[in-house]
């Protein structure tokens, strides 16, 4: 076995030394950024020169929005998709006709790591659209020869009508969404035996064991986790096996490693903790070599009860930046507060809290200054109302705004604590 | 023409009563007092026997609060009288943002606290019709 593992490493190796040369061939930025680090291609000879490479990071792919750092003449690129904004810069992902192919393939052995076959009943509940979750999915599930039920997200009650009338079997989308769907049933007739689910894929957000039993026991199905990211492709990245002992990724489009807070990779062999950073092996219109994730987890070759030779990452544990993951949508408090700030006398005094009943919620308490007090209940109001405005549109998310009185946010060594995550423990 | 006290308070349990103590610790009287809640949060309005020191207790506290001049009108304590202040108001195009009543301790007499659209046209058309205004309560 452990022969089997350097060989897939070695052609791991090779396919990196050929996108290390396209990438510098191709993408100005990437050569630029390697000159500065002192390498060239032919420095790298194999996975161990991996090291060598510099990292690159969201912001490098913001700084390039939307077009920078596409390897391929415009015209080869079919498709873009996007992912939200950080402070109002999104990232743009341009997609060829064979990446398309590569990520339906990817998606395709997703599902059937997880049972999947052409038999089955695919309902994708994740958004279409920008999001990769719903396209990505779709064109697996399409892949594999099931059949699809493209609903997308929203509009519950047909979602459950469509699962119990069409005999879903295998059920797409977010951990939060899967489990609203559950609760919504226990308030209807359905029983859940009426229902055929036999599995779920759900990703985009991180999730727990309390909540996988929770999804697991509401929809009668067998839960597991997918991992992705926009800036790899989507969805498709990682999926657990049966095992429920980690997520694997493919070894042939990816090269997983670890790194430490300051940037030392803690990997050996591919065996290592920290923050998962991610090189393509495949990717035509936007290779990423060395992409820092911020999710924090860990990586091993170690062999699986499944039998898949493919090294396995943990579920996403945490983050080394601050950003939190709400229904699906990427939210930095950095974000939060800009808005905060736009608005005469509040800025200062604020607290932001995420919590989970059944769906993630996102709210902010405003401490009100004497500067932004007024005597007229209404105005308090359209200020309440103003300050959640302001909100969905920064972030494309319904927040709830909460005034409270001065000196009610907890100030820890003088220093307001921002936010707290109230879903740790679910 | 009275000064009113307004306190940004959040709504929950005990909150009043700390705000009140406050001021009742330190010798300061509550003479009127109003509490409207919107949600998590309230608002106070109250007329103390003493702004000054009312208003540097709050600050001491840290809290919310703004000062501001409201109508206090003297009326008989007796059925249609708070009708007529308000028919003569409203013939004055005048509006009524909030309000709040109370009984004195003088005879028959009752108090009537406003926040008007527009103050000294109240106060003009309320005297013409000798109505008394209040300089205190």
């Amino acid at each position: 076995m452990q022969k089997k593992i350097e060989e897939i490493r070695k052609s791991q190796g090779k396919l990196l030394v050929k996108n290390v040369k396209y990438s510098w061939d191709n993408i100005p930025y990437y050569k630029q950024k390697m000159k500065e680090a002192g390498v060239k291609p032919e420095d790298i000879k194999g996975l161990d020169d991996i090291s060598k490479l510099p990292f690159l990071s969201k912001a490098d792919l913001r700084h390039h929005y939307p077009y920078g750092l596409i390897a391929t003449p415009l015209e080869k690129v079919v498709r873009f998709h996007s992912s939200s904004g950080t402070t109002g810069v999104p990232t743009v992902v341009p997609y060829t006709k064979r990446d398309i192919e590569l990520w339906a393939e990817l998606n395709k052995r997703c599902l059937e790591t997880v049972g999947a076959t052409p038999k089955d009943i695919v309902q994708v509940s994740y958004g279409y659209g920008l999001f990769t979750g719903g396209l990505g999915l779709h064109y697996g599930a399409e892949r594999l020869g099931a059949a699809v039920i493209p609903t997308s997200s929203g509009n519950t009650m047909r979602q459950i009508k469509i699962l119990r009338d069409m005999k879903t079997t295998t059920l797409a989308c977010t951990p939060s969404y899967a489990l609203m769907l559950s609760e919504v049933i226990k308030g209807t007739d359905i029983k859940i035996d009426e229902l055929s689910l036999k599995r779920g894929v759900f990703g985009a957000e991180p999730w727990s064991e309390n909540m996988r039993k929770r999804i697991e026991k509401g929809l009668g199905l067998e839960a597991f986790d997918i991992y992705g990211l926009t800036e790899l492709c989507g969805p498709g990245v990682g999926i657990e096996c049966p095992e429920h002992n980690g997520l694997h990724t493919w070894s042939d489009h990816f090269i997983v490693e670890t790194i430490d807070k300051d940037g030392n990779k803690t990997d050996v062999d591919g065996e290592g903790k920290g923050e998962l950073v991610f090189t393509t092996l495949q990717r035509e219109a936007m290779p990423v070599l060395r992409y820092r994730t911020k999710d924090l987890s860990w990586t091993t070759w170690e062999e699986c009860g499944c039998g898949l030779l493919h090294p396995r990452i943990g579920r996403i544990t945490g983050r080394s930046d601050d950003m939190l993951i709400v229904r699906g949508v990427n939210v930095f408090p950095s974000q939060i507060e800009e808005v905060l700030m736009e608005l005469k006398g509040v800025g200062d005094h604020y607290q932001i809290i995420v919590d989970r009943d059944i769906l993630d919620s996102l709210m902010i308490k405003v401490e009100v200054t004497n500067e932004i007090f007024s005597d007229s209940i209404s105005e308090l109001i359209t200020l309440e109302k103003e300050i959640k405005k302001r909100l969905f549109e920064m972030l494309s998310l319904s927040v709830d705004v909460e005034l409270v009185e001065p000196g009610q946010i907890p100030r820890p060594e003088g220093k307001a604590k921002r936010v707290i995550d109230l879903r740790k423990d679910m | 023409m009275v000064e009113q006290i307004s306190v940004f308070i959040d709504n929950r349990p005990g909150r009043l009563a700390e705000l009140c103590n406050v001021l009742g610790k330190n010798g300061v009287d509550i003479r009127a007092l109003q509490l409207v809640e919107a949600g998590e949060f309230g608002l106070v309005r109250m007329i103390t026997d003493n702004n000054g020191k009312a208003t540097k207790l709050l600050k001491d506290s840290g809290m919310s609060f703004r000062t501001g001049e409201v109508l206090g009108v003297l009326m008989e304590d007796k059925p249609g009288a708070m009708g007529i202040i308000a028919s003569l108001l409203s013939e004055a195009s005048i509006n009524i943002e909030y309000a709040y009543a109370f009984i004195t301790k003088i005879e028959k007499k009752a108090i009537l606290i406003l926040k008007v659209s527009d103050l000294n046209k109240s106060i003009k058309v309320l005297k013409s019709n000798g109505i008394s205004i209040l300089e205190n309560i």
